[in-house]
């Protein structure tokens, strides 16, 4: 056999074929990476809007970016004084619990917003339930939290509970950064 | 068995029932299992998984002169891997709450066994129409197992169907449906019935291998 057939030529063929799939995928990733981006950007502020009774619209919202409490991922401001802050923290198996926590003027959680989509289905999953979420609404937004003590986990499912009450908590701590 | 002239036609309904991926050559069972807790989800992964199949049975009988077989499965993966995440970025950009509901199992269909089966098995071997056909089949006969068994669990075990309620109020809901074991307890139930209603159609098929290429089919069976 030459060294064309058993050499040169698998080379070739395949680095053709990994160039022509990845010239691909850039194609395709310029056209969805911005409806991507747009998206998310729409569920962040919708999630905003929601743990802040006072706003009614996105567009009210001004952006916070002094902030160096770690974990936090991003922070805006009401014109009321009424803040909301998102954290993320990672839960199961790596996947990121994210949680925006609203502040009303005077420091009180005015409601608690979760996405455990990355968590197990049906058992990590479920700290990102309104029903779950509802608790933490009314409490003091100036200390931290602890699972089992001021509120109780999800049953089966500490990592993701954890997960959850550490994002909390590092909302409540930029929370004492910010206020 | 006879002589049998295998025609386009026949290739179409092979993976329906005769060689069912799922329920058959019991390949790809792993998102099977995982996926079918809701209709809506079964639909999406079988949309996704016949698209993928097809587009990659396509390619590679179309590259099949053209690959060398030292590098033929390296070739496949990267064009399996390329038409997966085509897939995983549409979906992610317009249909957003379909790609958090797949999950992980989205991007695993690149290591899906019917895909690198079929381009294993059929495509490397059979002309281009053919392989696109045989993609369509495998794909009907996936999407058709996964909804038929999403549609099992989601109604024993939340009383929906399609998000839609179906069941009287009153029905108690079977938890374990929605989890792991139930998942086992339909698929080898659905296993059973399928080689039940072969046998009562009497159409029971002997078989020495799976996936025959075409040319061994259509050469006969001589060797008995």
């Amino acid at each position: 056999m030459s060294t064309w057939e058993s050499t040169t030529k698998p080379i070739l063929v395949l680095t053709l074929s990994a160039l022509v799939v990845s010239l691909l995928l850039a194609l395709v990733n310029s056209v969805t990476a911005p409806v991507i981006e747009a998206n998310q950007k729409a569920v962040t502020l919708a999630a905003y809007v929601q743990v802040l009774p006072t706003v009614s619209d996105a567009t009210e919202l001004e952006e916070i970016t002094d902030y160096t409490t770690a974990g936090v991922t991003g922070a805006v401001k009401a014109p009321d004084g009424s803040i909301a802050i998102q954290a993320g923290e990672s839960g199961f198996d790596g996947g990121v619990v994210t949680v925006i926590v609203g502040f009303d003027s005077t420091g009180v959680v005015s409601g608690v917003w979760a996405d455990a989509s990355t968590q197990t289905a049906g058992i990590g999953s479920k700290v990102g339930e309104a029903d779950y979420l509802a608790q933490f609404t009314g409490m003091d937004g100036t200390t931290n939290i602890t699972a089992g003590v001021d509120f109780d986990g999800v049953t089966g499912a500490t990592y993701s509970t954890n997960a959850l009450f550490a994002a909390i908590n590092d909302c409540i701590n930029c929370y004492n950064e910010l206020a | 068995m006879a002589q049998e002239k295998v025609s386009k036609v026949s290739i179409l309904t092979n993976g329906i029932i005769k060689e069912n991926p799922v329920l058959r050559l019991v390949l790809g069972t792993c998102s099977t299992l995982a996926i079918t807790t809701a209709v809506s989800n079964a639909i999406g992964m079988g949309v996704a998984f016949t698209f993928v199949l097809v587009c990659s049975n396509i390619m590679i009988a179309l590259l099949r002169n053209v690959i060398p077989s030292k590098v033929h499965l390296p070739c496949y993966i990267v064009i399996i891997a390329g038409f997966v995440t085509i897939v995983q970025m549409v979906m992610h950009a317009y249909v957003d709450s379909l790609y958090t509901a797949l999950g992980v199992f989205l991007p695993l269909i690149v290591v899906n066994c019917i895909i690198l089966g079929r381009a294993e098995m059929f495509a490397c071997k059979n002309t281009v129409v053919d392989s696109a056909l045989d993609g369509v089949g495998m794909g009907i006969g996936y999407t058709l197992t996964v909804v038929l068994m999403a549609t099992i669990r989601e109604i024993l075990g939340s009383g929906t169907w399609l998000g839609f309620q179906v069941m009287p109020k009153s029905f108690v809901t079977i938890g374990i449906m929605t989890q792991a074991p139930g998942a086992f307890l339909c698929f080898g139930l659905l296993m059973a019935l399928c080689i039940w209603v072969e046998d009562k159609l009497d159409a029971r098929i002997e078989r020495k291998i799976g996936c025959q290429p075409l040319k061994d089919l259509q050469e006969g069976e001589d060797k008995e």
